[in-house]
């Protein structure tokens, strides 16, 4: 179906616009024979993977602290609005600008822009912890990690794969941003190239291996993941 | 295993006046109330859960306790349950003893959804016996069971109370239950609660039925 509206918008637009399927799968074929679309693709997938690893760390603790103490909570819950309301591109040249234009920036940015709705959705999942478990808890006198790992994380689960789900998606978005203003590799900063050359055909090239990279990553990693977590709920 | 409570409230309100009893080791104690009286408040602070009261408390540090929803980690299975309770170098063998010994080793594997009430309270009790418990708390355990599972896990109890020496106190508003198990009965009543009766049930080799002599006096008590 897609394939075939393709086709047919090729057909009357611009070839240079839309180019049709063939010409892109000809780009394509160059761009993975130069080793470019893996070389580039792999870069921006490492920073997601960085940002999105330091901004669920992060995320999640700052979310369990403001969740399970109410005095935390007062103190920075208007920090936190204040960061989930701040525009990325603020943050992206803020970030920038104070830290150079290195990858520590460009991490740091994507990661920052994660992290607030990562608190936020733990902070919830936070509160709805069990008190009645806590106690089990300290009546056979679990350490911290026990007790993180075998009663709070399982009933966070649910709001840890819903900030993942949400999380991968929003995170490599906001890569791709970063890497057309400050990098000189990645998707984005491919995606920024072959646009100012009227390239149409590349550029669609790394928008759709990106797409179906993240695809891939949620069939293939995180389902399988979340579906392993929650066998306890299905096992008769 | 000593407690003097003194006093204990919630915010304004006084709920536990003066309360107080030592449990020696290897003794089956209970502590019988009406319901509402404080009997849930009094154990969790025996358990040291609660810190919050006027008085003086000395415990073992080892206490395992059967709560009344029997609070199993829904996300491990009845074995890794048993087996997170204890830290001892010989957990595994511990927690596998515990499940047969409470007729669960058939179901280590089952997850705490798939069991029944009596089941969940049978694996909270192996929980708790795999701990190496110096001192088992039980909170109403037999409630909400059909009878006949109420007096198998009965005498359950009372089997591990024998071969095990454990010092044991029983939260229960039941008075013959509480003087069929118990050697002693202490019994709270008013508001704020107090301790009003301390009794020898002289309860002997395998429980049987309840003295009437020993039902009227804890009943007088209640009063």
């Amino acid at each position: 179906m897609l394939l075939v509206a393709w086709i047919v918008a090729a057909w009357f637009a611009n070839n240079d616009t839309v180019p049709p399927p063939w010409v892109v799968a000809t780009a394509a074929i160059e761009e993975m024979r130069s080793g470019m679309l893996p070389h580039h693709l792999g870069v921006t997938l490492a920073r997601v993977a960085a940002a999105f690893t330091i901004a669920m760390l992060l995320g999640t603790a700052i979310g369990i602290a403001l969740g399970r103490s109410k005095l935390t909570d007062r103190l920075f819950n208007t920090w936190l609005v204040l960061a989930l309301n701040m525009p990325a591109l603020v943050t992206i040249i803020l970030c920038y600008v104070w830290f150079g234009l290195n990858e520590t920036a460009a991490v740091l940015a994507v990661a920052i822009n994660k992290l607030p709705s990562v608190a936020v959705t733990l902070r919830e999942g936070a509160r709805a912890l069990d008190p009645q478990l806590d106690e089990v808890a300290t009546v056979y006198r679990w350490g911290w990690l026990t007790r993180l790992r075998h009663v709070v994380l399982p009933q966070l689960a649910p709001y840890l794969w819903g900030a993942v789900r949400s999380g991968l998606a929003l995170t490599w978005k906001i890569v791709l941003v970063v890497e057309l203003i400050g990098r000189s590799n990645g998707v984005g900063f491919r995606m920024n190239l072959f646009f100012q050359q009227w390239d149409i055909a590349r550029v669609l090239v790394y928008a759709l291996a990106f797409i179906a990279v993240v695809q891939i990553i949620e069939w293939a990693v995180i389902a399988p993941l979340q579906l392993r977590s929650e066998r306890w709920r299905r096992t008769a | 295993m000593k407690l003097h409570i003194r006093t204990k409230t919630f915010g304004d309100k006084p709920v536990l006046g003066e309360i107080a009893f030592e449990i020696d080791d290897g003794e089956f104690v209970a502590l019988v109330g009406n319901s509402g009286v404080g009997k849930t408040t009094l154990l969790r602070i025996v358990a040291g859960l609660d810190r919050d009261f006027v008085g003086s408390r000395v415990a073992p540090q080892r206490i395992g306790v059967v709560f009344q929803e029997p609070r199993l980690l829904p996300w491990h299975t009845v074995a890794e349950n048993v087996l997170l309770a204890t830290d001892l170098a010989d957990g595994h063998e511990r927690a596998t003893q515990s499940l047969a010994e409470v007729g669960l080793a058939g179901l280590a594997d089952a997850y705490p959804r798939t069991l029944s009430l009596g089941q969940s309270r049978r694996a909270s009790l192996a929980r708790a016996l795999a701990s190496g418990a110096e001192l088992l708390l039980l909170d109403e355990p037999f409630v909400s069971l059909d009878e006949s599972a109420a007096e198998d896990l009965r005498s359950l109890l009372d089997h591990m109370w024998r071969k095990q020496h454990l010092r044991i106190l029983l939260i229960t508003h039941d008075i013959e239950e509480a003087s069929r198990l118990a050697q002693r009965v202490l019994v709270v009543a008013g508001s704020p609660a107090r301790l009003v009766a301390d009794l020898a049930t002289g309860r002997s080799g395998s429980f049987g039925e309840a003295k009437p002599a020993v039902v009227e006096q804890i009943r007088n008590a209640l009063r």
